[in-house]
């Protein structure tokens, strides 16, 4: 009874390294482990950002990065604080009743909003890094006739930040 | 018995493999966002509608500013000069000659808060010349003359001023906000 | 008795006629179209009447109103804005917006006469350029109330327009 204990604890470690099987002559075999790097990164995000009417810059900073073994650091929209994580900012007048403005992020020629819906930006890729560097966007108040004035409007933005495949091979 | 040892060899196995491999690992971050935006700048600019000019001396011009409310920091209501009705905008008036002939012209001078007098016939030199400023309701003064006070002693009909002619002019104002220097 | 009765029925008739005559030309008085029309300059028919405190220690002037950020949607073919000519002015206004682009002056729209104390506040546009930020010209021309074909001092007010 112990005995087999044993053997499947045995047989538990072997399946789990990784073993590249390297075959030599007739019946010897070569095992090799190579102990992998954890991958390292920084990412740098603004706690605050003052936005002004014609737009502010959003930096996101990778640094520190290495040992990513072909992967990439994906920062995301992971939600917001409005009802159903919409890009909403939320502000009170000075009559008393609270007033909102959305607003957008704008990555190159790509504008990134809601409309109304639920959960619509959710996972939405803001920037990418496989090595140290800096990545701009625009964050733009959508400001209209009806936009209520000497109103100061707050909200927040929380980014999701993982480790994923890089979709192309070359990136 | 067995199949319980089994089945706990085969999820130990799992777990033991799970724990090693390295899948995508979860962080987050939070931005807040502040946004203040501001009341539009209001005011009323108020110009003449018909002045008497003076042959004899300077006129000042009233330029009034009232309502005037959230001007942004760093901005004034600059009220320039655009045009007058003369060719390319030059100011100068005009007026049906009494003694008959040819239609008088007559050249204004103006002066606005650089406070140097220049001629309405160098219609770039008074193009877009300030002539009051206001962060505030309050009143400002520009000044015109008319050439004949430059020239004094000048005989030509167009740098004197004829008694009897009606001289007229009317003048189109710039407003707007722009930044103190 | 006869006479005396023909002279009083013949002095109610000449009340009668005059009275007669006095309502004919105030009748006709109040028919009359303003003095603007039929000389080549009309009367802007979207003006309505403006509601606005004034100041009263601002007088003997064109008072002209300045304007704040203008916001329209893209592709919109009418906008909102108030284009005011304050009730105390002694002339009519005629507005016309310009738009500077990169291409070149663009103008939106241009008013017939706005009378004191009225404002277009809704009109047609043309040519609203694409989305973006840009500086834009209200220019207002005057003409006298007495003689609407005699300008009068003008303005040129900056403003910015947003097209989102």
């Amino acid at each position: 009874m112990k005995f087999r204990k044993l053997t499947a604890a045995a047989l538990t470690c072997m399946m789990c390294i990784a073993l590249p099987m390297t075959s030599l002559a007739a019946n010897t075999t070569e095992f090799t482990f190579v102990d992998k790097n954890e991958p390292t990164y920084t990412i740098t995000i603004p706690s605050t950002l003052e936005l002004e009417k014609d737009g502010s810059e959003l930096n996101i900073t990778a640094s520190d990065v290495a040992y990513l073994d072909g992967k990439k650091i994906s920062v995301t929209i992971a939600g917001t604080d409005y009802y159903r994580n919409q890009m909403v900012l939320e502000g009170e007048t000075s009559s008393g009743p609270r007033t909102s403005i959305r607003y957008q992020i704008i990555k190159g020629d790509e504008v990134i909003e809601t409309t109304g819906g639920k959960d619509q930006v959710n996972g939405v890729e803001l920037a990418s890094f496989t090595e140290n560097g800096t990545a701009s966007l625009i964050v733009k108040p959508v400001i209209t006739s009806t936009t209520q004035k000497d109103v100061l409007y707050k909200g927040s933005i929380t980014y999701g930040i993982a480790l994923t495949d890089t979709a192309d091979p070359e990136e | 018995m067995k199949f319980f040892k089994k089945l706990t060899a085969g999820l130990l196995t799992l777990a033991a493999c799970a724990s090693m491999s390295m899948a995508a690992f979860a962080e987050e971050g939070t931005t807040s966002l502040n946004l203040f935006v501001p009341n539009d700048p209001t005011y009323t600019i108020t110009i003449p509608a018909s002045v008497d000019l003076s042959a004899t001396e300077p006129t000042d011009i009233p330029v009034t500013a009232s309502d005037v409310n959230y001007i942004p920091d760093g901005k004034k209501i600059s009220v320039t000069f655009v045009k007058g009705t003369g060719t390319y905008g030059r100011l100068y008036m005009t007026a049906d000659n009494p003694n008959g002939g040819k239609q008088l012209l007559h050249t204004l001078y103006i002066k606005g808060t650089e406070d140097e007098w220049k001629s309405g016939a160098l219609e770039k030199q008074i193009k877009g010349m300030e002539l009051a400023s206001f962060t505030e309701d309050g009143v400002e003064n520009f000044q015109i003359k008319p050439a004949a006070l430059v020239f004094p002693d000048s005989t030509n009909d167009n740098l004197r001023i004829i008694k009897g002619a009606k001289y007229t002019e009317t003048m189109t104002y710039g407003i707007g906000l722009t930044d103190i220097q | 008795m006869a006479n005396k009765n023909r002279i009083h029925i013949a002095i109610l008739t000449g009340i009668i006629i005059i009275l007669c005559i006095a309502l004919g030309v105030l009748w006709n008085k109040s028919n009359t179209d303003s003095p603007a029309s039929g000389m080549g300059l009309v009367l802007d028919d979207n003006a309505s009447d403006w509601e606005e405190s004034s100041d009263d220690s601002v007088s003997k002037g064109i008072q002209i109103p300045g304007y704040g950020t203008i916001t329209v949607k893209s592709g919109a073919e009418k906008m909102e804005m108030s284009l005011v000519n304050p009730k105390e002015n002694p002339c009519y206004f005629q507005f016309t917006l310009i738009v500077h682009t990169d291409d070149g002056d663009v103008t939106l729209y241009q008013s017939d006469l706005v009378e004191p104390g009225k404002a277009i506040t809704e009109f047609d546009v043309r040519n609203l350029p694409p989305k973006g930020t840009y500086q834009m010209t209200v220019a207002v021309n005057t003409w006298s109330l007495e003689n609407p074909e005699s300008a009068m001092n003008g303005a040129e007010v900056s403003t910015t327009l947003q097209v989102i």
